[in-house]
């Protein structure tokens, strides 16, 4: 199913169910049953089957029940073992810094605290993590069926960049979606959904180690089930982002959940957008990360950004909800809160900073070793990246020095300039090398390499002026459509450019649909074919009837075109010869084929071209294309 | 791919448009020329086509292992044109260098190479300024297999641009292949710098280390050793990089390594990470293990239920009809004559044995012996009869005694540990490295009559064994006289005739009532109870008195002739197929010399039971008085060939019955024919056959000289009296008694002391004579049969009538005759002429009894011709 279908099954659910909340978990409840019980099918099938040969070989008579033994042993152990492998889904636990009781009193007290408001169970741990975000993250104990541990993620950025009364309002939200007080089972569906989407992700991903195996079964059965799941889960789930947000707002007020929603935002994008690129940019310099990074993430945060934070605010504005996310879009929360400022939102006032910050408040003293123990964990993961972009900068130095003698003037050499840009991203970002990208679409318009580097961006920085760019790289070749189309969807939902974000979608759908069709298209000739008139003038024609004419073999030849559906503007004629008949009357292969590759070098058409002789296959297409009005081109005379 | 069998399959035939090019094989992996070609694919009947099945295309034929890749023609050809001309059309709407490389990669998919070898001059002048289209021709001519062309490209691209990494690993190629290190390591200097190996791949720089190293530049090679490990960490994991700088630092002596020491892994250790080739050896050898592992698990279980579930019981049926047996609960089954199998769980059972016994045996399969290790073996021994033989045998360098036991008398034995059932063990065996013994363990059924068993073991020396045997099969036939007599001999011989009396005595109240058997109690009764004997008869025929079988036997133990010859009489009229009172009356007419009247008795004796126990010899030796020596010689030589297991019973009939019409002459070649009957009989049976036809043929033609010679270059018991005779028939009769203790107990028998008698007589030793004779006297005396003889030896009157009227057998009568003829002479000639009737059986004493017996001038003549 893909997004236009699930699109379609969404807003179906949403028509279907509207105003009748019960029904929609009633239909999520049979779903749920559906899921449980295809993924059931495979242990109970191998359980029920090796059962009866283990009753039947009890029973039966001697000689059969060893076979029917050996038949239950090896389903149970067969069966068994491929279903563990196939549904045993192991999801690694979250990574980060734990932060103990013990470490920061303070902060266990006030999640115990707001547990307790929202009636909301235990986390198994509470983690600390570099990421800008607020998450309580479920790791299925047993894969596809459950039991999941909980573990409550703070991202640092996210404690450093918003007050207490913000950050309590974020935590209110996450935690109302495991409060035993807020509709449970809706609650359960939407951890159900949540870990059913991790699940069937690795179930999803491609496994040839085994021949043998019941994956591609698990497969289909999760492709038929899940979006189908989804798209009642998602309606409900997102029903439950506006009741959550409800909650936190009922607890903390709904303005300070707001000011966290829009605070958000701008920290996301100051962390994505300057924070991390500085600090990896350092890797070109340095061979290690340099201790008390994350020291400086605090000053980060808080310095000012007024010209960034407006864009980036504007940007979440402009955003659209779509069936992507189950949480709503900027705007439709703070609307569902009776938030939403008035007024352009590139005229909204700048958001004060949050001090004392949560981390201040919370953290306390602990603070600065919580700190140390994010950029430490953090460190340990990334040690090798590190060293290897720290020596690819140190090969791309080396490759621009050696480039810069060999050229010294990259100017005018699209090529020279091309691998000199590559090298100045990777070494010093997009924003550096922007003029040369500019440079190489002067000399090469078409140039993908150019024209996609230079669109990501203009994406980043939200600009429509990257669709252009994004555009010539999804027609000229295959392997940049699929990143392309990523980025205009992104550059579409940034600037809520929603009928274009639609349109792009049942591009992308039409083409999933039509890549293998629009390959086969291109590439083979068949009778059933539909065959047009060649199209051609006379002064072309003549050319081919004086190449036909000067070979005494050839005694006439039918042209014509077949019609092409996914490329209308690209031509494919087809050229059928006709060669004189042996004495028997028949058309012999061997000389009709020896006539095509005498021909097929000679002749030249305005796009592709298949020429054949009156034999085998091919007897069929001459046949049709015969009938095509004016396709015979040339029949000898006399 | 296409296949004949005898001529009949699928084939192709034709090679057209086809084009060659240097390539590996994709199967074989050997460097070579590949071919592609059009061809048709046939169905061939021996070998000639016949239907035609499609034009197609061979891609990339392997010449050394054919291997290849099929298209179908029309599909070929369709792609080819259409994307090679796809890609040109594209070039011709945009002449970029990308478009052009396209082209080319299309014209070489589809091995066009000619049209990309055209085309290549095409990007030669229009991109002769693009290094990069330079550089990648370059390459392209190197794949391709030239490498002068290419190089010309590599140079011609690195002008341009002196830092195109393509151009330069291309020229360093060429500088490595003419062994200019320093050139290429110039060329490839980037690839040394920190950090290439995040750029560029550093397999050119891994192989310039293996040419320094080859030239023995160890410095150089380790310095791009160095770097290979430092660029590509995991490197250092690999076992071939850590030899080659080994095998680099030791021969410059270093003592301290550039490599790390390996990290402990066990994933390594079991072969379970991933090698740096990517490969999953480790995985795939594990999963193996895994699956040898759930194999075991499941196949050792498996396995010893299927066997507990399939217990072989091996069944011996020694009868010469089949055995039906029927386990409680399951389908009956026949137990044939010999060795056959039955397959059971394991479990106990009643068995319900029908046929040739009847008995219900209970026994437990499988249940002593474990849980299946070990070779048990399982027996149902129906009736116990056969005799199983256990035998472990060691093998070894220097040969260990082995061991036996045998098995019978019980309708079910087990046994632990058999490696042979039913199987002869090997002559020898070829023992493992490090193996100096093995033993191996047999078990077989031995094959041979009752009586050849039972004097087997008799000869063995285990009396008890023996007897035991005989009483089993005695239990399980009754009536076979053969082994009843073997059985009373064995007792006699073992000093357990007590045993077999009472052995005997508990078996005569079966029914029905077997004669033999009787018999042999009877005889065991004669000298210790025969009026007792008499009133058990007559206490059986009480109960059963029309029993025929008990009226001839209560006729046997009747003291007075006549009452015995009308019981006789009446035994025949109560049952006239029972043969036992036929013979008896026959043999009383037989022991009077009335041959035709009893040869009338024993024709109906031969009608009614012709194996019967010695029906036939009487049968034969009463014709044979009666002059048809013919017939009896025509029936022998006949018997002879059909019987390779009496041989001597039918060659010694053939003796009797030349000797009987002076043509004892031809004794010889009689032997000769038993020789030949017996040619594929192993050698001691042979002898054990042939000597006493020899010594028989020696008797029967009187040669006695000869007898006694060839008789004393044997030692055996028939050598023995053999010599014996030859002594008496030529006077030599103090010899004979010296080699022939006959005062030994086991000896002990009147007739032969009367013999001896008669010889001391004829030598004029009358003192020895009457000394011989007394003895006889005193054991005729015992047997209440002939007392009546021995009185008659004491020199009391006596008449001819009388004699006849004792109860004797032909020969008795003729050498108590005999002997009344010396010592009453005025009777002798009466007694004599009866003597002389009687004396038909040729075997010993016959010549001494004819010289005894023979009118005066006969006798001298007789006397004289004797050696």
């Amino acid at each position: 199913m893909n997004r236009g279908d699930f699109d379609v099954l969404v807003a179906e659910v949403e028509r279907q169910f509207q105003g009748r909340p019960q029904a929609l978990q009633w239909r999520v409840a049979l779903w749920a049953a559906i899921g449980y019980a295809g993924l059931l099918v495979g242990p109970v099938l191998v359980l029920v089957l090796a059962g009866l040969c283990f009753v039947g070989a009890v029973h039966a008579d001697s000689g059969g029940d060893i076979a029917l033994f050996a038949v239950g042993a090896l389903i149970l152990f067969g069966g068994g073992w491929s279903v563990a492998r196939v549904l045993w889904v192991r999801l690694e636990p979250p990574e980060g810094a734990r932060i103990t009781r013990e470490a920061a009193p303070e902060l266990h007290r006030w999640l115990d605290e707001l547990r307790g408001q929202l009636r909301c169970g235990q986390f198994h741990e509470v983690v600390a993590v570099p990421d800008c975000n607020a998450a309580v993250a479920r790791r299925p104990r047993l894969g596809v069926f459950g039991w999941p541990r909980h573990y409550l993620l703070l991202g640092l950025p996210l404690m450093e960049g918003l007050s207490t009364p913000e950050f309590r309002a974020v935590l209110a939200h996450e935690f109302a979606h495991l409060s035993r007080d807020h509709a449970r089972f809706g609650q359960w569906i939407y951890r159900l959904r949540n870990s059913w989407e991790q699940v069937f992700a690795r179930l999803s991903q491609p496994h040839v180690r085994s021949i043998l195996s019941i994956q591609p079964l698990v497969r289909t059965f999760v492709e038929w089930f899940w979006p189908r799941f989804n798209a009642h889960a998602f309606v409900l789930s997102r029903a439950y982002e506006y009741e959550a947000d409800a909650v936190a707002a009922q607890l903390g007020g709904a303005p300070a959940l707001a000011l966290s929603l829009m605070r958000f935002r701008v920290l996301f994008n100051q962390i994505d957008e300057k924070f991390w690129p500085d600090l990896w940019r350092l890797a070109t310099r340095e061979a290690t990360a340099p201790a008390g990074l994350f020291m400086g993430l605090r000053e980060v945060i808080r310095a000012p950004a007024a010209p960034d934070a407006r864009r980036w605010m504007a940007q979440g504005f402009q955003q659209v909800t779509t069936n992507a996310d189950t949480h709503p879009c900027l705007t439709d929360r703070l609307r569902a809160l009776q938030q939403l400022p008035t007024g352009a939102p590139e005229n909204l006032p700048d958001l004060p900073v949050a001090d004392p910050s949560a981390a201040d408040i919370l953290l306390g003293p602990a603070r600065v070793q919580v700190t140390a123990a994010v950029e430490e964990h953090w460190r340990k993961t990334t040690v090798e990246l590190w060293r290897e972009r720290h020596l690819r900068a140190a090969a791309q130095e080396d490759r621009l020095q050696r480039l810069a003698t060999a050229v010294p003037d990259t100017a005018g050499d699209a090529d020279a300039l091309w691998d000199q840009t590559n090298a100045t991203m990777d070494l010093q970002g997009l924003t550096v090398a922007e003029p040369m990208l500019r440079r190489i679409l002067e000399l090469n318009p078409r140039h993908a390499g150019a024209n996609f580097h230079l669109g990501r961006h203009l994406v980043q920085k939200a600009d429509p002026a990257a669709e252009p760019h994004l555009e010539c790289v999804m027609e000229l070749n295959d392997e940049g459509f699929g990143p392309a189309s990523e980025l205009l969807h992104q550059l579409f939902r940034a600037t809520g450019q929603t009928a274009k974000l639609r349109a792009l979608e049942a591009r992308l759908d039409q083409r999933e649909r039509d890549r293998a069709a629009a390959r086969e298209e291109r590439s083979s000739v068949n009778a059933l074919d539909t065959l047009i008139p060649h199209g051609l003038t006379e002064e072309e024609l003549a050319s081919i009837r004086t190449i036909l004419m000067a070979d005494a073999e050839i005694i006439a030849a039918d042209l014509g075109r077949k019609e092409l559906k996914h490329f209308p503007k690209q031509r494919l004629f087809l050229l059928s010869l006709h060669v004189r008949r042996n004495w028997l009357g028949f058309v012999s292969s061997d000389r009709a084929q020896e006539a095509v590759n005498r021909i097929l070098p000679r002749v030249k058409l305005p796009g592709r071209m298949l020429v054949f002789g009156q034999i085998d296959d091919f007897a069929h297409v001459g046949e049709r294309l015969a009938q095509v009005q004016g396709a015979r081109i040339y029949t000898r005379a006399g | 791919m296409p296949a004949t069998y005898n001529g009949i399959g699928t084939t192709y035939y034709g090679m057209k448009n086809t084009v060659s090019r240097n390539g590996a094989c994709v199967r074989c992996h050997r460097q070579g020329v590949l071919e592609s070609y059009d061809t048709k694919l046939w169905f061939v009947i021996f070998f000639i086509p016949v239907i035609p099945l499609g034009r197609k295309r061979i891609v990339d034929r392997c010449k050394y292992c054919t291997a290849h890749m099929v298209v179908d023609a029309h599909k070929w050809e369709t792609a080819k044109q259409l994307e090679v001309s796809g890609a040109q059309e594209q070039f011709r709407t945009e002449p970029t260098a990308e478009n052009a490389i396209a082209v080319h990669q299309q014209l070489l998919n589809f091995h066009q190479h000619a049209e990309a070898a055209a085309f290549r001059e095409t990007m030669k002048a229009q991109f002769g300024g693009h290094a990069k289209v330079q550089a990648y021709l370059g390459v392209i001519l190197e794949r391709l297999g030239q490498v002068a062309e290419a190089q010309a490209y590599y140079q011609r691209a690195h002008e341009l641009r002196p830092d195109l990494t393509e151009a330069r690993v291309g020229l360093a190629s060429e500088h490595l292949r003419q062994g200019r290190l320093d050139e290429a390591r110039q060329l490839l200097d980037y690839l040394q710098r920190p950090g290439a190996g995040q750029l560029y791949p550093l397999q050119p720089i891994e192989v310039l280390a293996s040419a320094y190293q080859k030239a023995g530049r160890h410095t150089e090679a380790l310095e791009l050793f160095g770097r290979l490990s430092a660029e590509l960490p995991r490197i250092n994991e690999h076992k071939a990089f850590r030899k080659a700088v080994k095998a680099s630092e030791k021969a410059l002596g270093r003592t301290t390594s550039i490599l790390p020491g390996m990290k402990f892994n066990w994933r390594r250790l079991v072969g379970l990470q991933e090698s740096v080739d990517g490969s999953h050896r480790g995985r795939r050898i594990l999963a193996l293990l895994g699956a040898v592992g759930l194999v075991v698990l499941v196949g050792v279980p498996l396995r010893m239920a299927w066997m507990r579930k399939h217990r072989t019981l091996h069944m011996v049926n020694a009868f010469r009809t089949p055995a039906q047996i029927e386990l409680q609960g399951q389908p009956a089954f026949e137990a044939p004559p010999g060795h056959s199998t039955h397959i059971l769980p394991e479990g106990t059972y009643h068995a319900s044995v029908r046929g040739p016994v009847t008995e219900e045996v209970d026994f437990a399969i499988g249940e002593e012996f474990g849980n299946g290790g070990g070779h048990p073996v399982w027996i149902l021994n129906v009736g116990g009869a056969a005799v199983l033989e256990l035998q472990e045998v060691v093998y070894s360098r220097d040969p260990e005694p082995g061991s036996s036991s045998l098995h019978f008398g019980e309708s079910f034995v087990s046994f632990p540990e058999v490696n042979r059932p039913f199987m002869e063990l090997p002559q020898s065996v070829t023992l493992h490295n490090g193996e100096s013994r093995r033993t191996l363990t047999g078990l077989t059924v031995i094959d041979a009559p009752v009586a050849s068993i039972a004097s087997h073991l008799a000869r063995q020396g285990n009396a008890e064994t023996a007897l035991r045997f005989c009483e089993q099969h005695l239990r399980l036939e009754p009536d076979k006289a053969e082994l009843v007599h073997l059985y009373l001999s064995f007792s006699a011989q073992h000093s357990a005739l007590p045993r077999a009396t009472e052995f005997l005595r508990q078996g005569l109240t079966n029914r029905p009532v077997a004669v033999e058997w009787h018999r042999a109690y009877q005889e065991t009764q004669k000298y210790l109870a025969p009026s007792g004997m008499v009133s058990l008869y007559d206490g059986f025929l009480q109960t059963e008195p029309n029993n025929s079988r008990l009226l001839y036997l209560r006729a046997r133990v009747e003291p007075v002739t006549e009452r015995a010859q009308a019981l006789f009489q009446q035994a025949r009229e109560a049952d006239p197929k029972n043969p036992y009172p036929w013979f008896a009356l026959g043999w009383r007419q037989h022991s009077l010399g009335n041959w035709q009247a009893a040869r009338t008795n024993f024709a109906r004796v031969i009608e009614l039971a012709p194996e019967g126990p010695g029906f036939r010899h009487y049968f034969d030796e009463t014709r044979l008085a009666l002059g048809e020596g013919a017939a009896v010689e025509s029936e022998a030589r006949a018997e002879l060939k059909k019987h390779t297991d009496e041989v001597y019973e039918y060659a010694s009939r053939l003796l009797e019955a030349l000797a009987t019409q002076g043509r004892i002459q031809e004794g010889k070649a009689a032997v000769g024919l038993a020789g030949v009957e017996l040619r594929n009989s192993p050698p001691q049976v042979n002898q054990g056959v042939i000597l006493p036809l020899e010594y028989k043929r020696l008797y029967l033609a009187a040669e006695f000289a000869e007898l006694e010679k060839a008789a004393r270059s044997s030692h055996t018991m028939l050598a023995t009296n053999a010599v014996f005779y030859a002594l008496i028939e030529q006077g030599k009769v103090r010899e004979a008694t010296a080699i022939y203790p006959l005062e030994d107990p086991a000896n002990q028998e009147p007739l032969h002391m009367l013999t001896v008698a008669l010889a001391w007589r004829e030598a004029g030793n009358l003192k020895e004579a009457m000394r011989w004779q007394n003895k006889a006297q005193t054991f005729f005396a015992r047997d209440p049969e002939k007392a009546r003889v021995a009185e008659f030896l004491l020199g009391a009157r006596v008449t001819l009538e009388a004699v006849t009227a004792v109860q004797l057998s032909a020969k008795e009568r003729m050498l108590v005759l005999v002997t009344l003829a010396w010592i009453h002479p005025d009777q002798a000639a009466e007694f004599k002429a009866l003597a002389r009737r009687l004396n038909v059986d040729r075997d010993y004493p016959y010549h001494l009894v004819q010289r005894m017996t023979a009118p005066v001038a006969a006798a001298a003549a007789t006397a004289r011709s004797a050696p």
